[in-house]
């Protein structure tokens, strides 16, 4: 580093090479080794890795950073004539670029689109008459079909002023068009031929156009069919045709009952695809896992990696995923009521409560994927019109004030014959889950968090068995737990301390220590490890939905267990054997204390 | 769909609310000038675009966690790197079957080296910000949508209508341009 600032020495095109492959990760195992053993003896070749690998680093963060400030910059098109806002002049989006323009974009100060001759009147005329001419031909073309007024008080194209959020101009309808967006909550973002843009209410969709709904957000789409689609946060979609789409994460709910039988709908997801028509589903994926449940018609879906296929009729639900059986089963239908504590963060919040929130996000997160649409309320804003409706309760950690538990009886939230997931302890006695003193019936202690899976084939075991360390929190994180009676289905208890659950549950008609349980209850402690999305104690949230969901509630559960081991033993009720749920084909087995 | 580092950290989303403590605000200062370089190393450890950015995220959240436990006495950075140095080998014992990771023995090394050349990093940055300046907005949109990409090589090559080579070549070249321009700056300021 004496006459350059770089560390000098290494031009070799050699040491250059193994750099980029291992930037690219396509490195192999011999030529890593070969990198490796040049980094370990040659502090020059190390340096330079050092300064590519950060500039490497730099230009990602950059482009991140970058491509926000493109999406941002999409509300600068506001007043933007329309055909602006399809032939976006890269510059304008730079946000390095400190031009003389300032935040013009740099087409609208040498005349729109690089027309300079043309002064703005002259253009918008040009504009306009484009306009007209496209609206009569598609007229013309299509009988107007796609563009008359849909449910959302729209015509395709044009845009209602009272619903855009920017104000944007949208061109006429295009005969590529496959859909137009009827509703927006929060930022959608689409990107189209490599360019990312804000969506607008009445835009339009065209094949290979990628949409991305961001945490919090939510969308409905019209199809060139009529079919509607509605997307729910943290998804994303990207359409190749009118006829295929991919969901490569997150929540989607079509009703295609109009579509024709000819024409079916195929939705791609990282596990499954599903060929629609004639019916209204939601859809749930993840990277593990895709959950289809069906509220009216009969959806066919395969397995992506072996190809089998299921049938899923009306009132069903599949989960398509690797090590389980696609094979349908019952489930309800309906919205799901998350009660959360807050919906934003705070620097004043200390790590724990901060913890707490983020576990709030990712359950509400795995309910959308469990392709249950999600009505997301604090317990400040709960009203008794929140509570109809619904099919599934899930209440989470009380915020930090007095007053929540009485506004829960106040609402007769322990009464409802809804099912109910309570996530935090305080609420055990309130629902009459466990008795109401505290240290004895129910409280929290802090990890090392040992637990025992106490009864393995449960549907509500997730497929979890014998002890497990780490399955919710990590190091010395606080933890709820609570004390059910002897009725109660236990199905993770304290490895130290066995009286005290992680998660419970009584069934529909069983005695409570409150009162009989006027629909399903579970008790489950979850707070995953960090910002960890793919802790595996989500899992349990999983059945713990699928679990309330299953409309044969009314059936008693003939799990037991042996009671020579245990004080809450209870003797099977009806059959010996559950009916309504299927083993998974493999158990799963988290990180064994015999293993550390 | 991953966090991405950059659009949300828990101490950038924090950063944003009054701040109570003046010892979290200070140390939030120290991370928010930090967590360029922070990125970095992780990514020299572990060049996976997913990967990397899910370490950072949990180092970011450990740093927050275990902030009472900083020692203002010693170097941030060195603090930083020491976390998400376990964290790395923490991702290596869960995922022995997962994506390529630098050998462990080289961590101490890496480090030491970034510690040396850590004012040339910083330096690399400011010029970085001037050479994409100079590219062409379709060469930095280029840039831009390679490396902003939550697709693989090969999705990204057909979206854009290019074979994966053709991509690949064409980001090379970007890259070699920009590095050039780097050193030249650096030149200049340094008036050599």
């Amino acid at each position: 580093m004496s006459d350059t600032p770089f560390p000098a020495g290494h031009s070799d095109d050699e040491l250059q090479r193994l750099i980029e492959a291992f930037c690219e990760g396509n490195i192999s195992l011999d030529d890593q080794a070969q990198l490796e053993k040049l980094l370990d003896t040659d502090t020059v070749a190390l340096e330079q890795f050092v300064v590519r690998m950060d500039l490497d680093a730099r230009l990602r963060r950059w482009s991140l950073r970058a491509s926000q400030a493109e999406t941002l910059a999409g509300n600068l098109t506001e007043q933007t004539p329309v055909s602006a806002f399809f032939v976006p002049d890269t510059s304008s989006l730079d946000p390095l670029s400190h031009g003389d323009q300032g935040s013009v974009p740099s087409w609208a100060s040498r005349g729109l689109l690089g027309f300079g001759g043309l002064s703005t009147l002259a253009w918008l005329f040009v504009s306009l008459l484009l306009v007209a001419v496209a609206w009569f031909s598609w007229h013309a073309w299509f009988g107007g079909q796609y563009a008359k007024p849909n449910r959302g008080g729209l015509i395709a194209g044009t845009v209602d002023p009272e619903k855009s959020r920017t104000g944007l101009s949208v061109t006429s309808p295009s005969p590529l068009a496959i859909g137009h967006v009827d509703r927006l909550d929060s930022q959608v973002i689409i990107e189209r031929d490599g360019a990312k843009q804000n969506a607008v209410v009445g835009m339009e969709i065209l094949p290979a156009d990628s949409l991305d709904v961001l945490s919090g957000g939510g969308m409905e789409l019209t199809l060139a069919d009529r079919s509607q689609a509605k997307l729910g946060p943290r998804t994303m979609l990207a359409f190749t045709s009118a006829r295929e789409a991919t969901l490569r994460e997150g929540f989607m709910q079509i009703d295609a009952r109009s579509r024709r039988e000819s024409t079916p709908l195929a939705i791609t997801t990282p596990d499954a695809q599903a060929q629609i028509r004639d019916a209204w589903l939601s859809m749930g994926a993840d990277r593990k896992r895709t959950q289809i449940r069906v509220a009216e018609g009969m959806v066919v879906a395969s397995r992506r990696t072996d190809g089998m296929e299921v049938e899923i009729p009306e009132g069903y639900c599949s989960t398509i995923a690797r090590a389980v059986g696609p094979g349908p089963r019952r489930s309800v239908n309906g919205t799901a009521l998350f009660v959360v504590s807050a919906k934003a963060l705070h620097a004043h919040e200390d790590w724990e409560r901060f913890d707490q929130i983020l576990a709030e996000r990712i359950v509400g997160d795995r309910l959308w994927r469990s392709a249950m649409p999600v009505r997301m309320r604090t317990y400040d804003e709960l009203q008794a019109e929140d509570l109809k409706d619904c099919s599934l309760i899930v209440l989470s950690i009380f915020p930090e004030k007095a007053g929540v538990e009485q506004k829960l009886i106040d609402l007769k939230v322990p009464e409802l014959t809804i099912p109910i997931v309570c996530l935090e302890a305080t609420g055990f006695p309130v629902l009459g889950m466990t008795g109401p003193t505290l240290g004895k019936d129910f409280g929290i202690g802090r990890g090392p968090l040992v637990v025992d899976i106490t009864a393995e084939n449960h549907p509500l075991a997730a497929g979890f068995v014998g002890s497990q360390l780490e399955l919710f929190a990590y190091g010395r994180a606080p933890y709820w737990w609570g004390s059910p009676n002897a009725n109660a289905q236990t199905i993770v208890r304290l490895h130290r301390n066995p009286e005290r659950c992680l998660m419970f549950a009584y069934d529909r008609g069983e005695v409570m220590v409150g009162g009989i349980a006027p629909a399903r209850r579970v008790g489950l402690f979850m707070i995953p490890r960090g910002a960890d999305f793919d802790s595996p104690g989500l899992e349990l949230v999983d059945a713990a939905i699928d679990w309330c969901l299953d409309p044969n509630a009314n059936d008693a559960v003939a799990w037991s267990i042996d009671e020579s081991t245990s004080d809450v033993a209870r003797a099977p009720t009806q059959s010996q054997v559950p009916t309504t749920w299927q083993a998974p084909a493999g158990l799963r087995v988290g990180r064994c204390i015999g293993e550390l | 769909m991953p966090i991405s580092s950059a659009n949300l950290t828990p101490w950038q989303s924090m950063s944003e609310s009054p701040v109570q403590h003046e010892t979290d605000k200070r140390l939030m200062e120290l991370y928010v000038s930090h967590q360029d370089l922070l990125y970095g190393y992780i990514v020299s450890l572990l060049p996976n675009w997913a990967d990397a950015e899910d370490i950072f995220q949990q180092t970011s959240l450990i740093l927050w966690e275990k902030r009472d436990q900083y020692d203002p006495s010693r170097p941030f950075i060195a603090w930083a790197y020491g976390i998400a140095r376990n964290v790395v080998l923490n991702y290596r014992r869960k995922n022995p079957a997962g994506n390529r990771t630098l050998s462990p023995d080289l961590y101490a090394k890496v480090e030491e080296a970034r510690t040396r050349v850590g004012d040339l990093l910083q330096e690399q940055s400011s010029a970085l910000q001037h050479c994409l300046g100079r590219l062409s907005s379709k060469q930095r949109m280029f840039v831009m949508n390679c490396y902003s990409r939550q697709m693989t090589f090969a999705d990204l090559a057909k979206q854009m209508g290019l074979s994966e080579n053709a991509v690949y070549l064409r980001l090379s070249r970007i890259r070699k341009v920009l590095m050039d321009c780097i050193r030249r700056t650096l030149r200049m300021e340094d008036g050599s």
